[in-house]
């Protein structure tokens, strides 16, 4: 690559650098009150780096989070809490999204997230066991991704589980696996102690935070006010044309005209953001295989 | 009209050969381009990844978190090649073996670029199918080319050579994978996050 080609390619990610930062528009947040109720949008299942299998820092996911419209955020790294705890110090300094600190606890036979602990989970526990333990660190216990391959383990804590995953990125896109979210969803309702229903986007730093997500109506905006919702069943969750949640909530939601509950578009739209995304790849593979570096 | 990068990746025998050869270009500038570059490339696809463009927001940053890959590949480099007498300095040889690297970049960059490009329907098609079908490719021609660079840069014997690619891979892929993956940093604890991985993939 020539003098003159480097600088192209310089001027190329100056340009696709100032497009893409110039189009990277904040979501706005629901800010409503409904019935006395706060209500907040959600995503309690984000994960984070390191060892976490995701690419944004703490910092980073929490500034992600306030950019999608998120009021809350549960951070779950699988079977540790202290990064999440990171995510919620930093949250603080900005003023930014409620953080929830938590855990994906990862057993062979299930994942179960805990939703407001400080401790760690050990993933040896059963499921019983698990659920008795973020109880008792005044938790919310929510099945995460209850696809069929774990019913065995989630049927026999019915009665324990606080919340479901029922709608989810990938699950919004198969047919199959949303069916049986909602199965499980369905099954769980009908046990003796209803089943909160929650949509996650299983966060990895891959699409938007909240792809899927909770309204979650809570009395006060606060931790406590967030988990008691949940504790309560006060949350509505949307799939496109389909809802799923309180049935009290759902209405309130609907007299004052529904919540934003449209799918964020991606690719994300725009001309910019395609010139930005395109040049950014064109740009990485040029230099890869045409600069000569000496 | 082609990078080293590209030569390597498609001739690394002929072309590592050549590049060992005087004269050896050296220096702190030498030993840290690649690098970089790598390092901006990963910082510009978790961009890419997280919001569909290049952002500031993100890019910026993450440059400061991923530069731990190429650091941890430096460092496996050394610790293998720390006792070798050879007229390479270390910097040139951490710039030939990071010209190495075209394979993975190639990779990550079309993967990320697909994601970026395509509604996420396709995604796990995408990071299940066409992802570990590269990664296995990947993995294999990459070993040959870093085979190639022990082989022709340090004048190993093959036997060496091998034993070279093994020692080297094992300390970066435990260590990366230790910090981007694993909340347990033991064998048992490494083992059971790929099953765990290995099973979401086929579940």
């Amino acid at each position: 690559m020539t003098r003159a080609g480097r600088l192209a390619a310089g001027l190329l990610f100056a340009a696709a650098l100032l497009t893409g930062s110039a189009t990277d528009g904040r979501r706005s947040s629901a800010s409503l009150v409904l019935g006395g109720y706060h209500v907040l949008a959600a995503d309690f299942h984000v994960h984070m780096f390191p060892l976490g299998w995701s690419t944004l820092s703490p910092w980073d996911t929490v500034i992600e989070a306030r950019h999608q419209g998120l009021d809350v955020i549960a951070m779950v790294p699988h079977n540790l809490v202290w990064p999440g705890k990171v995510g919620r110090w930093f949250s603080s300094l900005i003023s930014g999204p409620i953080v929830i600190t938590g855990e994906e606890i990862t057993a062979p036979d299930y994942h179960l997230l805990a939703v407001g602990v400080d401790e760690a989970i050990s993933s040896r526990l059963p499921i019983i066991g698990a659920i008795e333990a973020v109880h008792g660190q005044g938790g919310v216990a929510i099945a995460a991704h209850p696809y069929e391959n774990s019913w065995a383990t989630f049927n026999t804590a019915l009665g324990e589980l606080d919340a479901t995953e029922v709608v989810r990125p990938e699950a919004q896109n198969t047919p199959r696996m949303a069916a049986q979210l909602r199965e499980f969803y369905t099954r769980a309702r009908s046990a003796a102690r209803p089943i909160t229903a929650v949509g996650d986007s299983d966060y990895h730093g891959t699409g938007p935070m909240g792809y899927s997500r909770t309204y979650v109506f809570a009395r006060e905006k606060t931790v406590k006010g967030v988990l008691d919702a949940l504790r309560d069943g006060r949350t509505v969750v949307y799939d496109r044309d389909l809802v799923f949640g309180d049935p009290r909530m759902i209405q309130l939601a609907a007299a004052a005209g529904g919540l934003p509950n449209q799918t964020p578009e991606w690719p994300t739209p725009g001309a910019a953001r395609a010139f930005s995304r395109l040049a950014t790849l064109v740009l990485l593979i040029g230099v890869l295989f045409l600069n000569r570096w000496d | 009209m082609w990078s080293t990068d590209a030569r390597i990746l498609l001739r690394p025998a002929s072309t590592l050969r050549s590049l060992a050869a005087p004269p050896l270009p050296a220096g702190l500038r030498v030993a840290c381009r690649r690098p970089l570059f790598l390092t901006l490339v990963a910082a510009s696809l978790v961009s890419l990844a997280a919001t569909g463009t290049l952002t500031a927001r993100i890019a910026g940053p993450s440059l400061f978190v991923w530069v731990y890959v190429p650091a941890v590949e430096a460092l496996a480099l050394y610790a293998v090649i720390r006792t070798r007498r050879t007229q390479i300095p270390f910097t040139r040889a951490i710039d030939l073996f990071f010209a190495g690297h075209a394979a993975w970049t190639l990779l990550l960059v079309v993967i990320v670029g697909l994601i970026a490009l395509v509604p996420p329907a396709h995604w796990w098609m995408i990071l299940t199918k066409v992802g570990m079908a590269g990664m296995a490719a990947v993995i294999v021609w990459s070993a040959f080319i870093d085979f190639c660079f022990f082989r022709y840069v340090y004048g190993a014997s093959r036997a060496r050579a091998i034993r070279d690619v093994a020692f080297q891979r094992a300390i970066t892929w435990l260590l990366v994978f230790s910090i981007f993956a694993a909340p347990e940093v033991t064998p048992a604890g490494l083992a059971r996050e790929i099953s765990e991985a290995v099973a979401e993939v086929l579940r």
